[in-house]
Formats: structure tokens, C-alpha cells, sequence
């Protein structure tokens, strides 16, 4: 996606985890081998969490907000998916002219959505590719869209 | 004193060098008429590569040509030395003449030494022989005497001669050392240039002026680590991220806390050359890479010359075994890697489109929302391009006016054009079109998915396939009875081993790199912000974060640099490789790859150890060509044996076409008799068998033959007849 929107992203603020999600976050990138965001980065992982939290409806207000992922990690195309979340939950168009606004709501659909994410990598089979329970959560999501 | 025309060689003159016995007088190499093409011509051994040492030993002291049975002689004429009586003065001279019309340089060399008594001594073989002791950079001198050197520096723009005192600073300025293989060219070199690219990095350096900017980001590196130094002591914290960030710096460049490269002791490199020393690679990060990439060229090019051996070595079946076993193991590795790149890609897919999926139903909703809020007018539309374009395509306005008619089309247009733009609603619209846009197509992610699938199957099968192939292969070569071939396959086998081995820890120091930056950069983060936190320290915070960003774009700038001059340099080098040797065969494209490699295409694989000699030697030509045009250093060019080992087509072509590519380049060609007048049959373009030196004929300006006489051991230049 492109946008002509420049000068418009100025004073997005920095997102933020819970406090109970930090040790999670960083771990989830690691090089391992065991997560499938690995040498991916936090904005990958929060923007994931946070489709989830929409997909179950699960919102959960951030008990310590660190706000650690800069602007700049988020792609156009993420702030904007951001943005539509923000829509959806308030129904108001205009909110997505209030950064703030955004990325609170953003991040408690993230911090909901995160046992949803853990659920997906932690309730493999021995032996099974990270990437097909990715893979399969996903195909069955199209068909049932 | 500075010129800006190209310049030639004008003169040379050696007197008791090497093999040049007495006083050669000036020999003239002075262009005349036009021409360009100086030729020199001797068999081996007679003192042609000397003629390229001598100019070598003339500008930079330097024989780079050294050829081994000269090992353990002295750099004077032994006739020379011999012929004077103890106590006599012995000199050596070697100058050149080079210059234009508008200025001209004379450099010489010139060495006196009294002769004493010649110490003798008994070599392994047996053999009598006169000691000879190095010194210095003059070279080799028998042992005991004093030599003195008197070198000089002239130039004049008519007929005075002026000297200068820095004579080095002077030469450099004239063409720097780095460039000198670029300019003085050997056989040996040539072929060594299309295969290893020794010392061709400096060079490329040198030429697109990087190194001031590798000086300027060590520089900044440097501030950074002052500054640093500033703010330790403060506090813990801002201590503590600093130590973890520097522990990564030091690991990545496998540096210790005194800044002292560490070396992994415990396990020596290979041997690389024959008899060559112990040495070990660097312990961690990035010189240990790149030391690990070196001993991996150095592996595939020995596993390369085996099969080329176990080719000559084997019937003429096994011969067919061999070579197709060649091809899949050229081409396993690269499917391996397709087959991790397709896998990595689809994971990035998986993680990056999957929440689109997952927020379907809020994109559709502020897309439905956004058309519906247009559609109503409670987006600002009057300046939103999309919203014109609709009432065009509908040919009616929202006011009800007939949009058929030019008139209020045009004025629709106008409105537009002149409208406010300073609406932030404006992008609502652009977003619900991509929004829109990535909704339409939702269908197609399912069959991406799938492509991904049988892609990662079909080349999987493919890959075990080949395994297959290779093992069978394998296994009817190792049943043939020749002692040989057996310790040819042997040798390659554990080769492949220790390949394999390199190609997994590189593999693992890659990732251990991208991990160490990782962290490297969230702790620099982390000790920025703690540094602004801290009041004290919040003026060195902000001059710090400027020059980390400093260094980064710095950084960038070198990437790009790199990158557009290899790009230039790989695409002439591509132009002139195939007008050379593009007729008759059927190589795709030419790349210079980043550590200035050249890889030649045919089909996107990589056929550059299929090349012949000659094809080899058009690819270094080809390269040494272009780096000189980029070059812009105005210096003739002297080539030895350039055209021995090319087959006849290429080497029409190199007497048709080199000399009008090198243009108003002075090129003297130091040849053997055979490649010179031997005449060029079987060649289309050629038909009248024409030899390279009917083919050159017209640009040639001077012709020399070396006159070798082995009873006085002695060269003379002499007419060519």
C-alpha cells in the first residue's frame, strides 16, 4: 500500500505492551527456531496479537503501559490496520485523526490478543512446522470469511 | 605541474638490470603519428617480464613479476658484477620517460655499490652459488656490499628539467600503487583476476574514492566512543547498557576490551598456499566471516580443480559421470538456497498479511464507512481527485448538473485543481480505496498460500531428486580401479566435508551477527534513553545521538557509493566481455558481485569455472578495461603475454577490437613470437588468416625484439625484423 499522506504521521506516539508482556515480546523475536516471528521485530508481533484480539473480541487495558516501539517500526500499512481497528471499536470515522486514541485502543486488542498468538506456538505437536499452524489458522480463517 | 591529458610512456632505460647487460641507451616508446601500440617482443625467459619489473622497480620499487628462477640473484647483472675487479664501482640504472606534449616526467633509479670480494656458498643441490643479501626495497645485492641509491624526480613543460624532492609523493600523484595492477598487467595476474580477485577491492577503493569515507566513519567511531567515555560513571544504568553494547561492538568485530583483534587459537585456518604458515581465524562476528568466506572461495576453487583433474583423469564414461555430477553439485547448493528463501518469504507472508486476514471485518467496516460518509458529502471531497474522477466517470455532479457537457467537465476540474489542500480527511478517501483495493483481491491470498505449498514441494522433490542422482553417481565412480581417480575422489570428498562444515558456520555466524546487531541497537536505545533521563548527562545524550546518526548515514552513503560504482563497473565490464566473446557462444549477463567478484551467467547459473583460459583472461581484460575508464588516471598500459592462451576467435576479436576500446590509451604489448605472428585460422571474421600482428598493423607505432645471448647471458633490444 501507498499513501500520498505526508506530514500526517507526525506525532504518532510510541506503542506500548503491558508490563506482564515484556520478557514475551522479546522472546518471540528471538533467533531459536521456535517462533515464527523470529529476526522479525515487536511491531510484527504486536500487530499479529493484536488482529487476534479483534478476531476473539478480547480487549484488555494495559495494567503498566511501556511504550518501547517507536513510530517508525510500524509500517504505513500497519498504523493504518491500527487506524481500522480504532474505527471499528469506537464507529467513530474521525478517531483515526487522534493518534493517541489509535494506539491505546490497538494496544489493549494486542494485549487481549496475545494468549491467542501464545495458544498458536505453544499447542504444537512435537516435531510439527511453526509456519503450517500459521498456515492452517489461516486457511481455515479465508474459508470462513 | 598538473595535466589533464593522457599520457605514454616516452622512453626506457635500463642499464645492468637483471638480464640487460651495459647501457641500453633511451629506448624510444614515443607515440608518432597517432599510434598507440608499442610492441616488445621475446621468447620466455628472455626478459619481457622483466621490462614490466623494471617500470615497476622505476615508479615503486616494487618486482611484482618476479619470476622464481631469478630467486637468489642479485637485481644487478652478474656479467656486470663479474667483469668488474675488486674495488671497482658497480651501477645500475633504470629510467623512464613519460609524458604529453605539454609536460614531461623523467624517474630514475640509480645504484653504485663497490665490488668486494663474492662470498660463495653450496647449495641444497650442490650446487656453487654467490651469496646475495635483500636490501631493503632496493632489492637483492651480493652479500657484504654497500649499495647507495641516487633516484630522481624531473619534469618540465620545455626544455629545462626541474627536480623535485619528494619523489614518491610525486609518482603517487602520477598513478597510486594501489592502481599499478590495473595498469601493469601479467598473464599470471590477469588469470588471477578472474579467479580470486586478489587485491582488487584496494584497488576499486582507491578508485571510487571510498576510503575517505571509510576514514570519515572511523573518525566519527571515534567521537562516538569519546563521548561515551564522557558518560560513564554517572550512573548504573546508562553503565550497564553501555558495557552490554559495547560487549556486542567487541564481539562483532572480535576485538577484546584493549581493542586487540582475538583470534581463535585452538583451531588453525587451512594452509592456502604451498608451505605457507599457521594462522587462525579471527574468534567472532564479522572478521570471522569474512575469514571464513576466504577459506570457503579457497575450498570451492581446489574442489573445482579436482574435478577438473578426475575430467582428464577418467575413461570417457566415467568422464560423463564426473561432469554431471559436477553440474548437480554446482547446482545443489543454490536449490538449498531457493528452497530457505522460498520458506523465509512465506513465513514473512504468513506474519505480515495474516492480520489482514484476521481484521477483515474492521478493514470492511471503515472501508463502508468511509464510502458511505463520501457518498452523504461528509468528506471533504471538493479537493479529492478519486471523488472527481467518479463524478467524470458518472458524468453527472451531486448538484445534479449534466456532466456530458465540456464545459461544466472542465469546471469541475478547475475546482479541483484550485481547491484547499490542507484537509486531513482527504487521505480517508485514499485509504478506503486501498482498503477497497486489498478487499477485492482478498481471494487470491488462498492461492497464494497454495503456490507457496507446491512451490516449496516441487523444489523439495527436486532437491531430493538431485540427492538421489548424486549419491548413484557417487557410488559407480568410487567402483573404477585407478589408484588416481580413487585419491582424486578421496581428496574432493573430504574437500566437500570441510566445505559443507564452512557453509553451515557461516550460515550460524550470519545469524549470530544479525542477533548481536539486534541487541547491539536495542542497548544503544536503551542508553540513550536512560542518558536523557539523567540531567547530567542529558548534553552529551543529544551530541551522541547525533553522531550515531551521523555514522549511520555515513554508513548508507558507502553502501550506495559501493553499490553504484560496482553497478557501472559491472555493466562495462559486461559491454566490452561481450563484444569480445559474445558471437560464438552463449553467456546471459556478466555481474559484479560485492566482494568484486565476477560471476558470468548463462540462464541465471553461474558458468564462470566453465570458462576457457582465453574466455578467463577476456574477462580480466574486459574488467581492467573498465576499472581504467571509471579510472580516469591518464597512464598507458603495458600488458605481458596478454594473448598466449586465448583460442583464435577471441583473440581476432582482441586484435580488432581492443585497441579501438582502449582509444588514446598507449598500450605496449610484451608478446612471444607465436602469439604475435602465428596466423589466426578457422575464424569467420577473419578469413584470410590474418595474424594478431596483421590485425593491429595500423595502430602499431614501434616494434622491438628482445636479443637474448645464453653463453654472455645477456638482452639487448634490437629491430624487428
Amino acid at each position: 500500500m501507498s499513501f500520498s499522506s505526508a506530514g500526517f504521521e507526525i506525532g504518532f506516539p510510541d506503542v506500548a505492551y503491558d508490563a506482564d508482556q515484556q520478557t514475551t515480546f522479546q522472546d518471540l523475536i528471538k533467533d531459536d527456531g521456535n517462533s515464527i516471528f523470529a529476526g522479525l521485530t515487536m511491531a510484527d508481533v504486536f500487530i499479529y496479537a493484536m488482529a487476534l484480539g479483534v478476531k476473539h473480541n478480547t480487549p484488555k487495558p494495559l495494567t503498566k503501559r511501556i511504550p518501547y516501539m517507536p513510530p517508525e517500526a510500524f509500517s504505513e500499512n500497519m498504523r493504518w490496520l491500527m487506524r481500522s481497528v480504532a474505527i471499528l471499536d469506537s464507529e467513530d470515522l474521525e478517531i483515526f485523526i487522534d493518534h493517541s486514541k489509535v494506539v491505546k485502543i490497538a494496544e489493549t486488542f494486542a494485549n487481549g490478543g496475545m494468549q491467542y498468538l501464545l495458544k498458536m506456538i505453544n499447542e504444537r505437536v512435537s516435531g510439527e512446522d511453526i509456519e503450517s499452524i500459521f498456515e492452517t489458522a489461516l486457511r481455515k480463517e479465508i474459508k470462513n470469511s | 605541474m598538473a595535466d589533464n591529458k593522457q599520457r605514454s610512456f616516452l622512453s626506457i632505460r635500463l642499464k645492468n638490470y637483471r638480464q640487460y647487460y651495459g647501457d641500453s641507451g633511451k629506448i624510444s616508446l614515443a607515440p608518432q603519428d597517432g599510434k598507440l601500440i608499442n610492441i616488445i617482443q621475446g621468447e620466455n625467459g628472455e626478459g619481457k617480464s622483466n621490462i614490466l619489473n623494471a617500470m615497476n622497480y622505476c615508479l615503486y620499487q616494487e618486482e611484482p613479476h618476479f619470476k622464481s628462477q631469478y630467486s637468489g640473484m642479485p637485481i644487478v647483472n652478474i656479467r656486470a658484477i663479474n667483469d668488474a675487479a675488486d674495488g671497482d664501482e658497480v651501477e645500475m640504472i633504470v629510467e623512464l620517460e613519460l609524458g604529453n606534449e605539454e609536460i614531461k616526467y623523467k624517474i630514475a633509479r640509480k645504484i653504485t655499490f663497490f665490488k668486494n670480494k663474492l662470498i660463495k656458498q653450496v647449495d641444497t643441490e650442490g650446487r656453487e652459488t654467490i651469496s646475495v643479501t635483500r636490501i631493503g626495497n632496493l632489492g637483492s645485492f651480493p652479500t657484504g656490499v654497500n649499495p647507495t641509491a641516487k633516484n630522481s624526480f624531473q619534469w618540465s613543460t620545455g626544455k629545462d628539467w626541474k627536480t623535485e624532492v619528494n619523489m614518491e609523493h610525486h609518482i603517487h600523484k602520477l598513478l597510486p600503487p594501489k592502481l599499478k595492477s590495473f595498469f601493469f598487467l601479467d598473464g599470471e595476474f590477469l588469470d588471477e583476476i578472474a579467479s580470486t580477485f586478489k587485491g582488487v577491492k584496494k584497488g576499486v577503493d582507491e578508485l571510487s574514492q571510498l576510503n575517505l569515507v571509510y576514514i570519515t566513519i572511523a573518525d566519527i567511531k571515534k567521537m562516538v566512543t569519546t563521548y561515551e567515555r564522557q558518560s560513564k560513571g554517572t550512573d548504573t544504568e546508562t553503565d550497564t547498557y553501555l558495557n552490554e553494547k559495547q560487549n556486542h561492538e567487541n564481539w562483532l568485530e572480535s576485538k577484546n576490551l584493549k581493542g586487540e583483534t582475538v583470534y581463535d587459537k585452538e583451531n588453525p585456518g587451512l594452509k592456502m598456499e604451498e608451505g605457507g604458515s599457521v594462522w587462525y581465524h579471527p574468534k567472532s562476528g564479522k572478521p570471522r566471516e569474512e575469514s571464513k568466506k576466504k577459506e570457503l572461495d579457497f575450498l570451492k576453487q581446489k574442489i573445482h580443480e579436482i574435478d577438473e583433474q578426475l575430467q582428464k583423469n577418467n575413461s570417457s564414461v566415467s568422464q560423463e559421470w564426473s561432469i554431471n555430477l559436477a553440474k548437480i553439485e554446482k547446482l545443489l547448493p543454490k536449490k538449498y538456497e531457493s528452497l530457505e528463501e522460498l520458506k523465509s518469504n512465506k513465513i514473512k507472508y504468513l506474519v505480515q498479511e495474516g492480520p489482514f486476514v484476521y481484521l477483515r471485518e474492521s478493514v470492511t467496516f471503515a472501508s463502508n464507512l468511509i464510502d458511505k460518509k463520501r457518498k452523504v458529502g461528509q468528506l471533504p471531497v471538493k479537493q479529492n481527485e478519486i471523488f472527481v474522477k467518479d463524478l467524470l466517470e458518472a458524468e453527472k455532479c451531486i448538484c445534479g448538473t449534466d456532466l456530458h457537457d465540456e464545459k461544466a467537465r472542465q469546471n469541475i476540474i478547475d475546482w479541483q485543481k484550485n481547491s484547499s489542500k490542507d484537509s486531513k480527511l482527504d487521505a480517508c478517501v485514499e485509504i478506503g480505496v486501498e482498503f477497497r483495493n486489498k478487499l477485492k483481491n482478498f481471494k487470491k491470498d488462498f492461492s497464494v498460500l497454495d503456490k507457496f505449498r507446491s512451490d516449496i514441494i516441487n523444489l523439495q522433490e527436486e532437491i531430493d531428486n538431485y540427492e538421489d542422482d548424486k549419491k548413484e553417481l557417487i557410488a559407480k565412480l568410487k567402483g573404477i580401479d585407478e589408484i588416481k581417480v580413487k585419491e582424486l575422489f578421496s581428496e574432493k570428498t573430504a574437500k566437500e566435508e570441510l566445505r559443507d562444515e564452512t557453509l553451515v558456520e557461516l550460515a550460524e555466524i550470519k545469524t549470530d551477527i544479525k542477533s548481536h546487531e539486534r541487541e547491539r541497537n536495542t542497548c544503544e536505545v536503551d542508553y540513550n534513553r536512560a542518558m536523557k533521563n539523567n540531567s547530567k548527562l542529558k548534553g552529551v545524550a543529544d551530541k551522541l545521538e547525533l553522531l550515531q546518526k551521523l555514522h549511520k548515514t555515513f554508513n548508507i552513503v558507502r553502501h550506495n557509493v559501493t553499490k553504484k560504482f560496482q553497478d557501472s563497473l559491472g555493466e562495462n565490464t559486461e559491454a566490452y566481455f561481450k563484444k569480445l566473446v559474445w558471437k560464438e557462444t552463449t553467456f546471459s549477463d556478466v555481474v559484479l558481485q560485492e566482494d568484486y567478484s565476477l560471476k558470468v551467467l548463462n540462464d541465471g547459473y553461474d558458468v564462470t569455472h566453465d570458462l576457457s583460459s582465453g574466455e578467463r583472461l577476456v574477462l580480466a581484460l574486459s574488467f581492467i578495461a573498465a576499472v581504467r575508464q571509471i579510472s580516469g588516471y591518464k597512464f598507458p598500459l603495458v600488458i605481458d603475454t596478454p594473448i598466449g592462451k586465448i583460442s583464435e576467435t577471441p583473440k581476432t576479436n582482441l586484435g580488432k577490437f581492443y585497441p579501438k576500446y582502449l582509444a588514446d590509451t598507449q598500450l605496449t604489448l610484451l608478446v612471444t613470437g607465436s602469439e604475435y605472428e602465428s596466423n589466426i585460422v578457422g575464424v569467420k571474421d577473419n578469413p584470410e588468416n590474418h595474424s594478431v600482428r596483421k590485425l593491429i598493423k595500423e595502430s602499431v607505432n614501434v616494434e622491438y625484439k628482445l636479443n637474448y645471448n645464453e653463453k654472455k647471458k645477456q638482452t639487448t633490444f634490437g629491430d624487428y625484423t
